[in-house]
């Protein structure tokens, strides 16, 4: 038997251990008791904090590739070109450019009035300094396929450079607006120490306050920007944010103002909130399911025919994603130039299934690989659901992101979920996803082994014609002849969504969901 | 040598074996996890030749052994390689984010220690009573949750609700000391709840069995005050267990500190941890988990040398 003291002190004085607790307690309310709403002071200063969907380990233009990433170094980096509102490009560091010798020549001209954040002059030598840098294979750029056709930068004068092409390509403009057309000072570049890493010298409308990595990187107003009259708020300050609860937290709380990629469920539940805003940007791309027809089962046409008469996307959209997203029939999003409406992609017809898939064949069955992310995994099951009735039997494979990615690459796949954010030129994508130059190719972006002979004529046509007008016919053939006959089943089109509390002008609409802040101000 | 020389230095022996253990493992695990940074780095459209190129840039066309090999012996040096993806020093980004991964585990387990100790000995002081019952409920309760779960309910109630403390982010300490305590009480006091029910059943357990030992009828047949009792008399003893907890529990915060630094936006190591998985990083999280390895060793020993402090029985059988 325990003996305990209870019994025996009852008439002497109690202990308080639990005081402890409360002390605890006071102290936790002292501290919150100095809380206050920041938000009106940052409004009130001229400040803007955003959160962003992923970390930014590096700020070389050499890895600049995703949306976070884009978004911090087009505040410090001006490029050459950008995407306009319309999916035109503007000359931002360029004031235009001239197609010479039958598009194997462009000819740039450069504003006269730039400097760099180190002082330095933005001119013809330091935009040859930087594509050459973007094509060294040692420095291992992402965007390395996209200069394929460049042989030579020759500065003309101080203030023009022409890019000799192998070969005439029309998208040298939008490669251009892309990682290699952020220019940054040739005098950091020439800086070997890692301290360059973290300090890029840019000629953007920021510049570089403070950088914690994983914590948060600030940006004060450059004084000297070129544009007088911009940018119109004090500082930046950009938080990555991966976990996205965690970004609608932070927004509920007020603990940032703006969010990038919010769930659609939560856009969908804020979007009528007077206190909040959401910007919708069209997308250049699209989300899709695809077909391997290199390995059984989806070398069978009639399958991949039948997959697509199975999927009711408008459904799918409407119920997995709040109809937040537009249901799409082709790859390229509504935001491109090259966008137009497909006819022919099949429709869902369940009598059309049953047709294809022959009654007294063997069950279909097959794997699809998706990202191993909670939202992915309930659209694959709803497909699985979706398919079952017509005997289709799916088994899910969640994998991680490097190992999906890697599979994919190399053709490991039976079906996948995946996407193409999509660029400002359609050929900057669909060029080697298509192409057979790529199909037979391991690692290779050509995933579904997609050969041809028409298409790569089509591709070939759309990468050397200068014509815009005959471009945007070239564009809607391919994307006919992909709905005809489909290996992509796209679902819906990439859209970016951003949410930001109200009284904020986030400034022009762009369809790559990057924020241009240099137009923003609070209101 | 005497005993006590000769103990300290077999277990010493026995960590650096662990800690040699838990590197092989770490960086077979890397290596043979599927994926290529090299994929991960040049993205979807590059050359075969760029690729080749990288990867001997990288050292990752060298056979296993060498690699493992070449890693080691930079470690030993101080040196733990560079991100493929920026370039920066692995140790420097540790050096960075440490300090914001220790004060939350510092921060946590006080916290924790602030919640068991005192309810612990209330609990133990009238065992089986109502406040005794109510408090292993209650701890019952949080032991049962996921620290996510308890994250989201906290963040709902002082962020949202009360909009008492931040929801996310984290403030340095030499920015302000205010704003420091206020970014870390959430995402400490999350951990704390998961935790603190271990602490308060071992405790309580403990206290209750001290309790009814003969000296403590002693110090009760000459008056002296319960206070002094429980607190002076019963928990050095009844610690043993606790003590050991501390230690061994220190792995399991670190664990819960990776889904609590992601969920609170923290900068720690945790975080840097999941990007680097993420970003198939080998140098990064080879590096953290070393340092973790180590880290958890150390704590572990340290816990080991304080057991003979607290129980002068530990020492008089190593004196004999």
């Amino acid at each position: 038997m325990s003996m305990t003291v209870t019994n025996r002190t009852r008439t002497g004085r109690s202990p308080k251990p639990g005081g402890l607790v409360w002390i605890l307690v006071l102290v936790s309310g002292l501290l919150t008791v100095a809380c206050h709403q920041p938000q009106a002071e940052r409004k009130e200063r001229g400040e803007l904090v955003v959160a962003l969907e992923t970390g930014f380990p590096s700020l070389d233009p050499l890895n600049v590739s995703n949306l976070a990433e884009r978004q911090v170094a087009l505040m410090i980096m001006d490029p050459l070109f950008d995407l306009g509102p319309d999916g035109e490009l503007l000359p931002v560091l360029a004031t235009g450019y001239e197609i010479l010798d039958g598009g194997r020549r462009y000819r740039i001209a450069l504003r006269e009035d730039v400097v760099f954040h180190d002082g330095s002059s933005f001119n013809a030598a330091a935009v040859q300094v930087n594509l050459d840098r973007m094509r060294d294979p040692a420095n291992a750029c992402r965007c390395l396929p996209l200069l394929d056709d460049i042989d030579l930068v020759e500065i003309v004068d101080e203030h023009h450079v022409d890019i000799h092409l192998a070969r005439p390509n029309a998208t040298i403009p939008a490669v251009l607006a892309d990682a290699p057309g952020l220019m940054v000072s040739p005098a950091w570049l020439a800086m070997t120490n890692d301290d360059g890493n973290r300090s890029p010298a840019g000629a953007g409308p920021y510049r570089l306050g403070d950088w914690q990595r994983g914590r948060r990187i600030v940006l004060n107003r450059n004084p000297d920007y070129w544009q007088a009259d911009r940018p119109h708020l004090e500082r930046l300050e950009f938080r990555p944010l991966p976990n996205e609860e965690s970004r609608h937290t932070a927004l509920l709380a007020g603990d940032v103002d703006v969010i990038q990629t919010p769930h659609p469920r939560f856009s969908a539940q804020y979007a009528d909130n007077p206190a909040f805003a959401l910007m919708t940007s069209e997308g250049l791309g699209s989300v899709y399911l695809m077909m391997n027809k290199r390995e059984p089962p989806f070398d069978d046409p009639n399958l991949r025919q039948a997959i697509a008469h199975a999927t009711d996307r408008g459904l799918f959209v409407s119920a997995i994603f709040q109809d937040q997203y537009p249901v799409a029939d082709s790859l390229i999003g509504p935001g491109s130039w090259a966008h137009t409406s497909v006819s022919g992609f099949p429709e869902y017809q369940p009598d059309r299934v049953d047709e294809l898939l022959e009654p007294g064949n063997q069950p279909v069955e097959f794997e699809l690989s998706i990202v191993n992310a909670p939202y992915m995994m309930i659209a694959a099951q709803a497909l699985q659901e979706m398919w079952e009735p017509f005997g289709i039997r799916v088994e899910i494979r969640a994998l991680e992101g490097a190992r999906f990615f890697s599979n994919i690459l190399n053709h490991r796949f039976e079906m996948a979920f995946s996407r193409f954010a999509g660029r400002s030129d359609p050929d900057l994508t669909l060029y080697r996803s298509l192409h057979s130059n790529h199909a037979d190719r391991a690692p290779s972006t050509n995933y579904t082994g997609y050969a041809d002979p028409e298409m790569d004529r089509l591709l070939e046509a759309g990468r050397r014609e200068l014509d815009r007008g005959r471009r945007i016919e070239i564009y809607a053939e391919i994307s006919d002849r992909l709905a005809r006959a489909p290996v992509y089943v796209p679902l819906f089109h990439t859209t970016f969504q951003t949410m930001m509390i109200d009284g904020f002008d986030p400034g022009p609409n762009v369809a790559d969901g990057v924020l241009r802040l240099d137009r923003a101000r609070w209101q | 040598m005497s005993r006590v020389m000769f103990g300290l230095s077999a277990r010493l022996g026995t960590a650096g074996a662990i800690l040699l253990a838990v590197s092989l493992i770490t960086f077979l695990l890397m290596q043979l996890a599927p994926g290529d940074p090299v994929d991960v780095m040049l993205g979807e459209g590059a050359t075969a030749e760029a690729r080749a190129e990288l990867t001997a840039q990288l050292g990752l066309d060298q056979p296993l052994p060498q690699r493992y090999w070449q890693w080691l012996r930079d470690v030993l040096r101080g040196d733990l390689g560079e991100s493929f993806r920026s370039g920066t020093p692995v140790l420097e980004s540790i050096v960075e984010r440490a300090p914001v991964s220790v004060q939350l585990l510092i921060g946590a387990q006080v916290l924790a220690l602030l919640l068991a100790v005192p309810l612990a000995v209330a609990a133990a002081y009238r065992a089986d009573g109502f406040f005794d019952r109510l408090t292993r409920a209650g701890s019952l309760a949080f032991l049962s949750m996921p620290q996510f779960l308890v994250g989201i309910l906290l963040v709902y109630l002082f962020s949202l609700k009360l909009g008492w403390l931040p929801a996310t982010g984290y403030v340095a300490v030499g920015e302000s000391l205010g704003g420091n305590l206020r970014s870390l009480m959430l995402p400490c006091l999350t951990l704390a709840l998961v935790e603190f029910p271990t602490y308060l059943r071992l405790l309580r357990s403990e206290m209750v069995q001290t309790l009814g030992q003969n000296f403590i009828l002693t110090a009760r047949s000459v008056g002296l005050a319960p206070w002094r009792i429980l607190i002076g008399h019963a928990l050095r003893p009844s610690s043993m267990s606790l003590v050991t907890a501390l230690g061994i529990n220190i792995g399991r915060m670190i664990g819960g500190a990776v889904i609590v630094e992601v969920l609170f936006g923290l900068p720690g190591l945790g975080q840097m941890l999941t990007e680097a998985i993420f970003r198939r990083e080998y140098l990064e999280v080879q590096g953290i988990v070393l340092l973790v390895a180590t880290a958890f060793v150390v704590i572990n020993l340290a816990v080991d040398v304080l057991y003979r402090w607290l129980d002068p029985r530990v020492r008089l059988r190593e004196a004999s």
